[in-house]
C-alpha cells in the first residue's frame, strides 16, 4: 500500500513536470492543444496526489506501523478524528497536504479561467506547474511519508499531546489552504508581467483568490491563537513565536494588497506596488514554510531540521529574483498615468494604511529574522522578546484605529471639508465621551488603553454610521429602525460593506486585546475540596476532585463552581492533569469559563490526592470573548465581500472581459459612487 | 499488494490518457466556436444616454485630474 503512495507521488511529479514543458512549448509555439495538455497534466497531478493522500489516510487509519510516518504520529489509542489530522502533524505529511492542495488550486484555476484568459493561462499554468514540481519533488525526495521502517513495532509513538486538540483538525489545514491560495495571484502576476497584459484584468481576476486565502489564513491564525489559549496553559493566545509571526506576515501584505488593488481597479494607480505586494505575499508564505521546516528557528511549531529547508530557501530567492527582474523589465509599461494622490481623500487613507501595515510587517520580519541571522552568522543565541513587538504594535494599532474612524467619512478623490466635519462630529464626540469615561474608571493609570478605547469608540461609531448612511442613501431607512434591511445593503455592495464588517471586527478585536492586556489578573490558590476563594468579582468553590485511569491515560480532574459576587450562579469549569501512556511528563488541561465580561481561566498546578488539596493558578481575562467575536466578524466580513454584487435598478452591467459596472444613481455627482 | 499494483497501473494509464487527449484532439483554433467565444458586436455609445452620461462624467473627471496635476 505504501508503495502505491510513493508511486502516486512520482506520477504526480511527472505529470506536473509534463505540464511545465507542455505549457512552455504551447506558449512559445502558440499551440492551444499543448496548453490544454499542460492543463490536463495539472489535473493528472491532482489525481495522483489525491491517490497519495487517500493512501496515507488509509495507512494511518489501519495503523500500519511498518510505515515510519504512521509509527511516529499515531498509536493504537488515538481517536479517529485525531488520526485523520495526523496527516499534517509531521513534516512529510504536511508537505504532501500542501502539494495536494496546490494541485487542487491549480486545477481549479485551469478549469475556471481557460476560456476567459487565454493569453495569460499558458504562463499561469507554467508557474503553477513549476510550483507543483517543487513541492511534489520536496515530498518525494526529501520527505516521503510512505517510507518504511524495516520492522513493524507493536505500537506507534503517538501524536504529541500538545497536538491532541480539536484545533489540530482545523488550524493547520486552514493555514495551509491560506498559504496555498496565494500561489494563484502570484502565478497571474507573473503571467501579466510575462505577457505585458498589465491592465487591471489580472487584479480583478485574482481578487477572489486573495480574499479567500486572506480569510483562510486569518481563520488559521485565530484558530491557532484559540488553540494556544486553551491547550498550552500559559494563559495567553499570542506569544510572538517565530512561526506565529511568519503566518501573520503574508496576511499583512495581503491586507495591504486588498486595499491598494482597489486603487488600481478604480484609477489605475500603483500597479508596481500591487505586483510587489503579490510577489511579497507569496514569498512570505514560502518563508513561513521554510522557517518551520529548516530547523533554523526554535518554536513550538517547528519541525526538525531537514533538506527541505535549503530547497525552500532556493524557492524564496527564485521568487524574489523573478519579481525584481520581471518588474524592472516591464517598468516602461507600468507607468502610473493617473492623477497623483494628494490631499485628504480615501486614496490617501489607503496609501497611509499600506504604510502602517508595511511598517508593522517589516518590524515583525526583522524581529523574527534577527535571532536567526545572529545565530547563523555569529553563532550566538539571541531572543527578541514580546517587548520589542509590543513597542511596534501599540503605535500601529493606534494609527489603524484612526484610519478605521476616518475611512468611512472621507470621500474618494477629494473630501469636502463641510461634509467631512459633519460626518466626523459624532465619532469625535464618542471618542471624547468614552475617553473621559474610561479615564475616570481607570484613574489615569493606563493612558494608552484609555486612548485605544477612545479611538475604538470613534471608529466603531464611524463604521456604524456608514451603514446608516448606506441605508438612508438607498432609500432603505436608517439603521436603528431598519436593521433587517441591512441584508439588502450587503447584496447591493458586498465589497464595501463586507470591508466595513472587517474593520468592525478589527476594532472589536483590538478592544478585546487592550482590555485583556491591561486588566488581566493572575492569582494562585491552594484549596481543599469544598473550600471557596474570592477572585475579582467571583467566588470559586473547589467542588470535586476525581481520578480516572484508562488504557491510554491517567488523569486527575478538579471541578470548580463559579458564583458572581451577587450570589448568582455563573456555571462551572473543569481542569485536569493527565499522563498519557506514551509520554514521560504529565500535562495540564486548562479549565475556561467564558463570560461576557471576562474569562475565568484555571490551571490545575499541583494535587495532593490524600488530603484532597490542589493548587490552582486562576486568571481573569477581561475582553477575551471580544477578541474571538472580533475575529469572527473579520472572517464574516471577508466572506461577505466575496458575495457577487446584486445590481440595483438602473444599473448597466456589461459581461464581456474588463466589463464596467456603473451605478446610474451615482452619476448624479455623489462622492461615493462606484465608477470602475 | 495485487490491489496496489492494479491501482498503480490504472492511475498511470488514466494520467497518460488525460495528458495525451488534448494533443490528439483538433486544436482550439480549428474547433467550432461556441457562444462563449463570440464577442458582442461593437456598440454605438452615442445611442445610449447612460453611456453618454458615463463618458461625460469620465471626461469631467479626467479634466479635473489634469487640472490638479
Amino acid at each position: 500500500m505504501a508503495e502505491l503512495g510513493t508511486f502516486a507521488l512520482l506520477v504526480g511529479l511527472a505529470a506536473a513536470a509534463w505540464s511545465v514543458g507542455a505549457a512552455a512549448f504551447g506558449s512559445r509555439r502558440g499551440e492551444q492543444r499543448w496548453v490544454r495538455s499542460a492543463e490536463a497534466g495539472v489535473h493528472g497531478a491532482l489525481l495522483s496526489l489525491t491517490v497519495a493522500a487517500v493512501v496515507l489516510w488509509t495507512l494511518l487509519l489501519t495503523r500500519d506501523f511498518s510505515v515510519r510516518y504512521v509509527a511516529e504520529y499515531t498509536d493504537q489509542h488515538l481517536s479517529i478524528p485525531l488520526t485523520i489530522s495526523a496527516f499534517w502533524a509531521g513534516q512529510s505529511g504536511s508537505l504532501l497536504f500542501w502539494a495536494w492542495m496546490l494541485a487542487g488550486a491549480a486545477a481549479l484555476t485551469t478549469v475556471r479561467y481557460r476560456h476567459r484568459h487565454r493569453e495569460l493561462m499558458p504562463v499561469v499554468v507554467l508557474v503553477l506547474a513549476l510550483l507543483l514540481v517543487a513541492f511534489t519533488g520536496l515530498v518525494a525526495f526529501t520527505s516521503n511519508p510512505f517510507g518504511r521502517l524495516g520492522f513493524t513495532p507493536t505500537d506507534g509513538a503517538g501524536l504529541n499531546p500538545m497536538l491532541q486538540n480539536w484545533g489540530m483538525i482545523y488550524h493547520p489545514p486552514a493555514t495551509f489552504l491560506g498559504y496555498v491560495g496565494f500561489s494563484v495571484p502570484f502565478a497571474f502576476a507573473v503571467a501579466a508581467l510575462a505577457t505585458g497584459r498589465l491592465d487591471a484584468t489580472w487584479v480583478r481576476t485574482v481578487r477572489p483568490w486573495v480574499v479567500v486565502s486572506w480569510v483562510l489564513l486569518g481563520t488559521g491564525v485565530v484558530l491557532g491563537a484559540r488553540w494556544a489559549y486553551t491547550e498550552l496553559g500559559w494563559g495567553g493566545y499570542w506569544a510572538w513565536d517565530p512561526v506565529e509571526n511568519v503566518s501573520l506576515l503574508p496576511w499583512l501584505t495581503a491586507t495591504a494588497y486588498l486595499h491598494t488593488a482597489v486603487l488600481q481597479e478604480r484609477r489605475g494607480k500603483l500597479p508596481v506596488w500591487n505586483l510587489t505586494l503579490t510577489f511579497a505575499t507569496f514569498a512570505m508564505t514560502v518563508f513561513g514554510t521554510f522557517l518551520v521546516r529548516s530547523g533554523v528557528a526554535s518554536s513550538v511549531h517547528a519541525f526538525a531540521e531537514s533538506d527541505a529547508g535549503i530547497l525552500l530557501l532556493g524557492l524564496i530567492v527564485a521568487v524574489i529574483v523573478a519579481g525584481v527582474v520581471l518588474i524592472t523589465w516591464r517598468l516602461p509599461l507600468l507607468k502610473d498615468t493617473a492623477a497623483p494622490i494628494g490631499g485628504l481623500s480615501r486614496e490617501t487613507l489607503i496609501v497611509a494604511t499600506n504604510a502602517v501595515l508595511m511598517v508593522f510587517a517589516l518590524a515583525i520580519l526583522w524581529g523574527t529574522l534577527f535571532p536567526v541571522i545572529t545565530s547563523q552568522v555569529q553563532g550566538r543565541e539571541v531572543t527578541v522578546g514580546a517587548a520589542f513587538f509590543d513597542l511596534v504594535t501599540v503605535p500601529v494599532t493606534l494609527a489603524l484605529l484612526v484610519l478605521f474612524g476616518l475611512a468611512p467619512a472621507v470621500a474618494w478623490r477629494h473630501a469636502r471639508t463641510p461634509e467631512l466635519r459633519h460626518r466626523l462630529m459624532l465619532p469625535a464626540g464618542a471618542a471624547l465621551a468614552i475617553g473621559l469615561a474610561t479615564l475616570l474608571l481607570d484613574g489615569g493609570r493606563n493612558p494608552l488603553t484609555v486612548l485605544t478605547l477612545s479611538l475604538s469608540a470613534s471608529a466603531l461609531l464611524a463604521i456604524l454610521l456608514e451603514f446608516h448612511r448606506g441605508l438612508r442613501g438607498r432609500g432603505l431607512g436608517g439603521l436603528p429602525e431598519h436593521l433587517p434591511r441591512i441584508v439588502e445593503l450587503f447584496r447591493r455592495d458586498p465589497r464595501r460593506y463586507g470591508g466595513a464588517v472587517v474593520h468592525l471586527g478589527m476594532v472589536v478585536l483590538i478592544v478585546g486585546v487592550a482590555l485583556d492586556v491591561t486588566y488581566r489578573s493572575d492569582e494562585r490558590h491552594t484549596m481543599t475540596v469544598g473550600e471557596a476563594v474570592e477572585v475579582g468579582r467571583y467566588e470559586l468553590t473547589f467542588e470535586d476532585l476525581t481520578s480516572e485511569v484508562t488504557q491510554s491515560r491517567m488523569s486527575l480532574a478538579a471541578t470548580l463552581g463559579i458564583a458572581r459576587s451577587g450570589g448568582s450562579d455563573a456555571g462551572s469549569l473543569r481542569t485536569e492533569r493527565y499522563l498519557d501512556v506514551n509520554q514521560e511528563d504529565p500535562r495540564t488541561a486548562v479549565g475556561v469559563r467564558s463570560l461576557v465580561r471576562e474569562d475565568v481561566y484555571v490551571i490545575l498546578q499541583e494535587v495532593d490526592i490524600d488530603t484532597e488539596t490542589a493548587t490552582f493558578s486562576i486568571h481573569l481575562h477581561p475582553g477575551v470573548l471580544w477578541l474571538w467575536l472580533g475575529s469572527g466578524l473579520l472572517v464574516l466580513g471577508g466572506l461577505l465581500a466575496l458575495v457577487p454584487r446584486c445590481h440595483e435598478e438602473g444599473e448597466v452591467q456589461r459581461t464581456r472581459p474588463g466589463a464596467t459596472t456603473v451605478n446610474a444613481a451615482g452619476l448624479a455627482g455623489g462622492n461615493d459612487q462606484e465608477v470602475r | 499488494m495485487m490491489l496496489s499494483v492494479v491501482a498503480a497501473g490504472l492511475l498511470l494509464v488514466v494520467v497518460v490518457l488525460l495528458i495525451l487527449r488534448p494533443l490528439l484532439a483538433p486544436d482550439d483554433a480549428e474547433r467550432p466556436r461556441g457562444p462563449q467565444d463570440t464577442q458582442p458586436p461593437p456598440r454605438n455609445v452615442a445611442d445610449d444616454p447612460l453611456e453618454v452620461a458615463i463618458a461625460q462624467r469620465r471626461a469631467r473627471m479626467a479634466e479635473r485630474d489634469e487640472g490638479r496635476r
